[in-house]
């Protein structure tokens, strides 16, 4: 049962909004509710909207009724920025069109379109988008932009903030601001100028406080998702242009992206990176700094741990297992448009660093299987924590930055904490060119013990990053709820008043995407904590990324691998817990179709999970449960026939073909709803393209 | 690669070709594909083995696909059986006529049996053996969900290059008919495939891929003849 209000949205958006995309059964809210962050909130409407028309009369139709609503595409992000319990719009399917403007310089996309597809659009001009986040293979461009999103190679030269051209967005009235239309500009100023005088007055306020400017200034020289972009006020003075730049990181909570355009990044062709081993830690962070001032395109970090999780490869060199605790590697990438200068810029990095002792020789590769082996190093990181995990814990990704200088004495200090906390799993990487340090652990949020655990680590994470090293608590992942709670802590109340205005003049109701950036509540972040019950073997090790979505066939239709394993794994806690039975029952129902019927079980799923996931065979599985005693007789019956059974398709697709010579396409169409055989008594629903049925094999040669 | 005067491939039909005759754009005196596939061995040179009892088997993939994992089992060790017998123990290669069902037996199988999908076996054991007379202009080219898992992509590209000057390659998931999912959930085959249209240039009349399920799907989205890639090798080398 929706309440009142929102029955009443449902039933107006309904009018102008396919009522097939406006979903609120359990089954569906929950599929489509669920991010790739460990909290959990199910929204009592989702909403697939298809275009700007139907977001528009969404907005306005829920501000009447004083409904709060969430915005989304892919639902990559980890920080929890992208659930609700109120309504969801979902902006993927629709949201497709691109365009390539002025001579391939700049790219106009739409929030649906997955970030490594933008580049295939780019490829053939030699080009990229700036953003490059790990996820970009899932990640869309609404995300990508409301994040901030970065990576291994677009420090923060070439992020979203760096690289946006143009956005239109549609406010909390319905109103567009399309940046890149001057009559909309026009008119824009002209009827939110209270909301143009709001914004410059707090530019004014940011630019004549001297230490206020300088912090801002500082702390955007390392990557920094906590909060909003309030470097918007300080890099530019045009009202319009910080509107825009603050729409970056907004993580969705000032206003919906309709479309953004990029400046383009040249993709340079060639690429060779090396594995440097050193001996310690504080040796590959002094490499790091000495290398900041050269031509890398990314410097990477693993600690020992992670060596440890590629020593088995086939590909690894023998001495990775024997190389010291305190050891440290970097993987160096160098790339460029001519091969000539790439050789030089390897000569450079080598020169620059030849005062830093290496635990071995090092080569510079361009051989596809060392070049991939190298990267695979680094790449696998995540599923070996995700993998090895114990069932029923999350995987959390810590996402710091710390000033370049500080990063050695920061790595040893945060290693001490892991240790302090027991956290024995903990492998840390990262963009170390960036002062940027990725710490994956698993966490059991199942008992009180191990949330209090956990709080225990971020509130000295805070203090350690903030007051101990002056860094950021969150360098690319975004605020969301799991850092909500914390942004006061990093940047002082002064400029946390300011972040609250921000919200304020944008959302003066509170009502897009509460709770999200800017949340009042010290606890927040151990909230609404995802349940990550044991289901099937096959699926338990999933972390709910979403890597796999855009490989799904039947994603848009029903389900979306991920989306399967969330409604199995909460099959699996209803049944265990027995709390609500009609919620069970509820799901139940809809699940034959939406989870088993419509996988096709192709498996490609699996080439993109980052833990090789093949939902496919466990929906096999689950076919294989549903079936009683007399399928699997006659599936024996068939298969000990088989010869029998061929020549029944055989005779029987002849049969149809003649039929269908003699009564044409239409009435066969009609006719074939009674007509059928194959499919283990299951009815195939004739087609036109149906075969004609083949001749015996001779198998005389 | 095949120097010997004594080229012997063991040919194993799947069940789908060998009950799935020829599609609607296809004319009467066209050949079904085991025949054609016979045809264009012997062409390159090859005598043909076929395995024993062969209406009885099937690689166990319909029946993987629907939960009855013994029953695929069954089917999966008898075909296996039935091939070391006609590959004289691994001797000789087997060819299978799709990549579904390659895939599937590949992972089911022991090593010593030489399986070669049909991309491979057309690149690296016939084509050498063969002469392209009469390249065609422009196909599209649909790689099949196995391909991509066997990391074939670009062998059916370098295929598809030998015979015809422009070669379009679907960009897309499973086409969603999976096997006979297509008939029974249509609307799957539909969603799956519902950019292909738009991604054949428009002088483009035949499509080909490695699936002969698939194709059905294919045909109904695409509107054109879609079968599989052995025609046109056949074509080009006749």
């Amino acid at each position: 049962m929706l309440a009142p209000s929102y029955q009443k949205l449902k039933d107006i958006l309904s009018k102008s909004i396919d009522p097939k995309r406006i979903l609120t059964n359990p089954l569906q809210t929950l599929a489509y509710g669920t991010d790739a962050s460990f909290y959990r909130l199910i929204p009592k409407i989702v909403i697939l909207a298809h275009n700007e028309t139907e977001v528009i009369e969404i907005i306005k139709q829920a501000k009447l009724l004083d409904i709060a609503l969430t915005f989304r595409a892919a639902g990559t992000s980890l920080s929890g920025q992208a659930i609700t319990d109120s309504v969801l719009v979902v902006a993927t399917h629709g949201w497709k069109n691109f365009e390539l403007l002025d001579n391939n310089q700049k790219i106009k996309l739409e929030p649906g379109i997955v970030g490594a597809r933008a580049n295939t659009f780019l490829a053939p001009h030699g080009l990229k988008i700036g953003p490059d986040p790990a996820s970009i293979g899932a990640a869309m461009v609404g995300g990508i932009v409301a994040n901030n999103a970065s990576g291994m190679c677009c420090g923060t030269a070439q992020n979203s903030y760096q690289t946006i051209a143009d956005i239109r967005i549609i406010l909390n009235d319905g109103t567009i601001l399309d940046t890149a239309d001057l009559e909309s500009v026009a008119s824009f100023k002209n009827n939110h100028n209270g909301l143009i005088q709001e914004i410059e007055t707090l530019r004014d306020a940011i630019k004549s406080d001297e230490i206020l400017y300088h912090l801002i200034k500082n702390k955007f020289k390392i990557k920094n998702t906590t909060g909003y972009s309030i470097n918007a006020f300080v890099d530019y003075q045009d009202p319009i242009e910080i509107i825009k730049h603050l729409m970056v990181g907004s993580e969705g909570t000032l206003a919906f992206i309709s479309n953004v355009t990029f400046q383009t990044i040249i993709d340079e062709k060639y690429k060779s990176c090396s594995l440097l081993i050193f001996n310690t830690i504080q040796d590959a962070c002094n490499a790091t700094i000495l290398l900041k001032s050269r031509p890398v395109a990314a410097v990477e970090l693993l600690d020992r741990e992670s060596i440890r999780s590629v020593e088995n490869d086939p590909e690894a060199p023998k001495y990775f297992k024997t190389l010291p605790e305190s050891a440290c590697a970097l993987l160096v990438e160098c790339r460029d448009n001519d091969l000539i200068v790439l050789h030089q810029k390897q000569e450079q990095i080598r020169f620059q660093i030849q005062s830093i002792p290496t635990y071995t020789d090092y080569e510079f590769t361009s051989n596809p299987k060392q070049y991939y082996f190298n990267w695979k190093a680094r790449k696998g990181l995540l599923p070996t924590v995700g993998g090895l995990r114990k069932n029923g814990t999350s995987v959390i990704i810590e996402d710091v930055a710390f000033p370049l200088s500080q990063l050695a004495d920061a790595c040893l200090a945060l290693k001490n904490l892991f240790k302090k906390y027991e956290y024995h799993d903990a492998v840390l990487f990262g963009h170390a060119l960036e002062g940027n340090l990725h710490f994956v652990f698993s966490q059991d949020f199942s008992n009180q013990a191990e949330i209090d655990r956990y709080e225990k680590l971020m509130s000295e994470l805070a203090i350690l990053v903030v007051d101990r090293f002056d860094g950021s608590l969150k360098a690319e992942h975004g605020t969301g709820r799991n850092m909500a709670p914390f942004v006061e802590k990093e940047w002082g109340t002064k400029a946390y008043e300011i972040m609250k205005r921000i919200k304020n003049i944008f959302d003066p109701h509170n009502k897009i995407n509460p709770d999200v950036l800017i949340n009042p509540d010290p606890k927040a972040h151990l909230k609404n904590l995802k349940p990550m019950p044991e289901s099937h073997a096959i699926v338990d090790k999933c972390m709910e990324c979403g890597f796999c979505e855009p490989h799904c066939v039947s994603e848009g239709l029903t389900l979306s691998p991920r989306q399967r394993i969330v409604i199995a794994r909460e099959i699996s806690r209803l049944e265990e817990t027995n709390e609500n039975p009609q919620r069970l029952t509820d799901i139940r129902k809809d699940v034959t179709y939406q989870l088993d019927e419509t996988c096709a079980t192709d498996g490609l799923c699996a080439l993109a999970c980052p833990v090789y996931i093949d939902t496919g065979k466990f929906v096999k599985e689950w076919r294989a449960n549903q079936i009683n005693a007399s399928d699997r007789k006659t599936a024996a019956y068939i298969g000990s026939h088989m010869a029998g059974t061929t020549a029944i398709l055989r005779i029987g697709l002849k049969s149809v073909s003649f039929f269908h010579s003699l009564f044409g396409t239409k009435i066969m169409k009609a006719l074939s709803n009674g007509f059928h055989f194959i499919s283990f008594g299951k009815v195939p629903k004739w087609i036109p393209e149906m075969p004609k049925g083949a001749n015996k094999i001779n198998i005389k040669n | 690669m095949n120097t010997t005067t004594d080229l012997k491939v063991v040919y194993f039909p799947s069940c789908i070709n060998r009950s799935m005759g020829k599609n609607s754009f296809q004319s009467a005196d066209d050949l079904q594909l085991t025949e054609l596939t016979h045809k264009l061995l012997v062409r390159a040179g090859f005598t043909i083995i076929y395995p024993k009892s062969i209406d009885s088997h099937c690689c166990g993939m319909p029946f993987s696909s629907k939960g009855f994992a013994e029953a695929n089992h069954t089917q999966c060790e008898a075909l296996e059986t039935a091939l070391l017998k006609a590959s004289e123990n691994g001797k000789y290669p087997v060819l299978y006529d799709m990549s579904p069902c390659f895939y599937h037996s590949k992972e089911a199988f022991s090593e010593a049996l030489k399986i070669v999908d049909p991309i491979e076996f057309m690149l690296d054991y016939a084509m050498p053996n063969l002469t392209v007379k009469n390249k065609k202009d422009t196909v599209a080219v649909f790689p099949v969900c196995s391909v991509k898992k066997i990391g074939k992509m670009e062998q059916l590209l370098a295929l598809s290059q030998i015979c015809a000057n422009n070669v379009t390659i679907i960009d897309s998931n499973c086409c969603g008919f999976a096997g006979d999912r297509g008939f029974l959930i249509p609307e799957l085959n539909e969603h799956g495939l519902r950019d292909l249209k738009s991604q054949i240039p428009a002088n483009c009349k035949e499509g080909f891929s490695t699936s002969r399920t698939c194709e059905i799907g294919l045909e109904k989205m695409s509107g054109i003849d879609f079968k599989s890639i052995f025609y046109l090798i056949e074509e080009v080398t006749r």
